[in-house]
């Protein structure tokens, strides 16, 4: 880590080295008609506070349905989810919303920002969400806005702007309310290889500088270097979970103890 | 290690953060929207110019009863009695005058009608004053040929005849409206408007289901167009209470909208019918009180509707899952 902070992973006191994010044998099963679509067959993971986690594994292998677990926005079928040692299952719907205001910031392969508002106004709704006056909402997001480089375009909606540009806007306000987890799932999905980049290297700087735990979802081995930790999913359960210097990156490869040698992964 | 009471609740929004956001959200969309708005300004249209058109109608009924008791329609017919009775005056004495008049001398310059008269023959006079002449046109030559005197009586017997047409047809105007009115079909008895009351009933209860049913169908795509939004706003921290809000307002923004232009397009179209239909006669006793309070009704109605219409599809937006944002449609 070449910040002057230390990482906020050895900031924590030992006592209270909790985990921010568990989850106990989670299950999540669809129904659909008579047919059961088995999305999660038991996932059982820890992570830390600070830590900065890529969830890999083919499309249809159910990470987003274990984004939508530990996001609070689904139910798992059977197990427990705990954010911060809460067993999400006990929140009320007002709890949830809270929490998902406060500290949890979404990011998405779509961008979804809210298309008739600017920028300014898109990093400012969560802020309004948690209460904050106008002028005060107004301030903190211009500032976020220039940690993303994207002050000059405050006033710009949506569609006056590139993908990049929407993806770093959806960073801006994930970090609204100060999280403690950012989820995102694929948020390179839908951009090309450089500015996806640009935006996984922006995540791993806010990461290490907020000390905030980023859970990303992604295709792309080429994302996976800046990662603490890899955790494999594939058909509903975790195949391996890797510390990242067991993990030699290669272009095109990914090498590591447990995962077939040379083998290209898509 | 820290426990539940960590978490705390989701404050809700004041009323005003969600009439921002609504007012933000509706007029980017309006025009986008405009095929869902006309649909509502269609059906108030149809709502106000038929709750309008009943009350100009109501007001011309109301004038054909009324008019005849005016003091002024009294001394119309007073006028009238007069002016007959002056009239009978001065063709008794044109008359007996032309009696006793002897033929013209032949060096006489005979007198010319279209000279005196604007070029008109005793022909035209006859039909401009809609009355006989007291004697014959060449009796009428004769006699002020010899006894020029005799024009003044006869200027003032064109000139009160005149009058007495246009008494008359003042006169007349409540039964010639009443047989206008008759003959386009809408009563003028009592029973008869008995029976026409329920029937435009059930014509604007109609307009109100069509008005209905098609605010229900906009919100419904508004709210379908706007899963993603709906969610994404969810994972923010939007509570459902504030969803349902923000789409109330936005409907009835839009309603309100849609129903003042649909309150002018329908004031516009009966006042232009009925001017059509009756001329002049629409615009004699038109009960603005009644207006003002159609476009009241229509304006509570239109907003009503559009709540109303919301509420539905704003609990469906409010209900769903935030996970519908996350989704990825290909
Ligand atoms: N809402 C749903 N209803 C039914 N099946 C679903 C639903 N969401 C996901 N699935 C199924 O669960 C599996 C995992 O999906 P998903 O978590 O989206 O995978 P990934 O994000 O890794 O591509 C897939 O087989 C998918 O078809
Ligand atoms: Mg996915």
């Amino acid at each position: 880590m070449n910040q002057t902070q230390t990482s906020p992973v050895s900031n924590q006191p030992t006592e209270l080295a909790e985990y921010t994010v568990r989850t106990i044998d989670v299950k999540r099963e669809y129904k659909m008609g008579t047919e059961t679509v088995r999305a999660l067959k038991g996932v059982s993971v820890s992570i830390e506070r600070g830590e900065y986690i890529s969830i890999m594994g083919p499309s249809g292998s159910g990470k987003s349905t274990f984004f939508n677990m530990i996001g609070g926005l689904d139910k798992p079928t059977e197990g427990k989810v705990y954010i911060d040692e809460v067993d999400i299952a006990q929140l009320d719907s007002y709890e949830l919303a809270w929490m998902r205001c406060r500290k949890i910031g979404y990011i998405f392969q779509t961008f979804n920002l809210i298309p008739v508002m600017t920028a300014l106004e898109n990093v400012m709704l969560p802020m309004i969400f948690a209460g904050m006056t106008t002028a005060d909402a107004q301030d903190k997001a211009m500032e976020i806005l220039k940690r993303v480089d994207l002050q000059h375009r405050w006033k710009n909606k949506p569609t006056e702007m590139s993908g990049g540009q929407q993806q770093r806007v959806a960073i801006a306000r994930a970090f609204a309310n100060d999280p403690t987890i950012i989820l995102a799932d694929e948020p390179t999905g839908n951009l090309d290889l450089n500015t996806g980049k640009l935006i996984i290297e922006l995540l791993r700087g806010l990461n290490k500088e907020k000390g905030v735990t980023v859970i990303s979802a992604t295709h792309d081995h080429k994302m996976l270097a800046v990662s603490d930790r890899i955790i494999w999913i594939s058909d509903g359960r975790v195949a391996k979970i890797s510390n990242r210097d067991e993990l030699q990156i290669e272009e095109g490869h990914i090498q590591g103890p447990g995962w077939d040698e040379g083998k290209t992964l898509r | 290690m820290p426990n539940k009471q960590e978490i705390k609740r989701q404050i809700s929004l004041p009323l005003s953060k969600a009439v921002e956001i609504a007012w933000k959200s509706i007029r980017l969309r309006l025009s986008r929207s405009m095929l869902v708005t006309s649909a509502i300004v269609l059906a108030l249209a149809f709502l106000c110019s038929i709750l309008t058109t009943e009350t100009l109608i109501n007001g011309m009924r109301q004038w054909i009863q009324n008019t005849p008791q005016t003091p002024e329609y009294q001394r119309l017919k007073q006028v009238r009695d007069k002016l007959d009775a002056d009239l009978k005056a001065l063709e008794a004495e044109i008359r007996r005058v032309a009696q006793y008049t002897k033929a013209p001398p032949a060096d006489a310059k005979p007198f010319d009608v279209q000279q005196t008269f604007d070029g008109q023959t005793w022909e035209d006079i006859r039909e401009r004053i809609a009355r006989p002449l007291p004697i014959s046109p060449g009796d009428l030559n004769k006699l002020l040929t010899v006894e020029p005197a005799m024009l003044e009586s006869v200027r003032l017997l064109i000139e009160d005849a005149e009058k007495l047409k246009s008494v008359r047809s003042e006169l007349n105007r409540p039964e010639e409206l009443k047989a206008q009115m008759s003959s386009n079909g809408v009563p003028t008895d009592p029973d008869e408007i008995e029976g026409n009351k329920i029937q435009t009933r059930w014509v604007i209860g109609l307009a109100l289901l069509v008005a209905f049913v098609g605010i229900l169908n906009a919100m419904l795509m508004s709210v379908t167009e706007r899963f993603r939004e709906i969610g994404t706003m969810k994972c923010l921290g939007a509570l459902n209470g504030f969803i349902v809000k923000l789409f109330l307002l936005e409907s009835l923004f839009q309603g309100t909208v849609g129903t003042l232009l649909g309150i002018l397009l329908g004031l516009v179209v009966s006042f232009g019918m009925a001017s059509l239909s009756y001329g002049s006669a629409a615009w004699l006793n038109v009960p603005w009180s009644d207006v003002g309070i159609n476009v009241l009704i229509t304006l509570l109605v239109g907003m009503a509707l559009s709540v109303g219409g919301a509420i539905l599809p704003a609990a469906q937006a409010a209900r769903m899952h935030p996970i519908e944002a996350m989704r990825v449609e290909a």
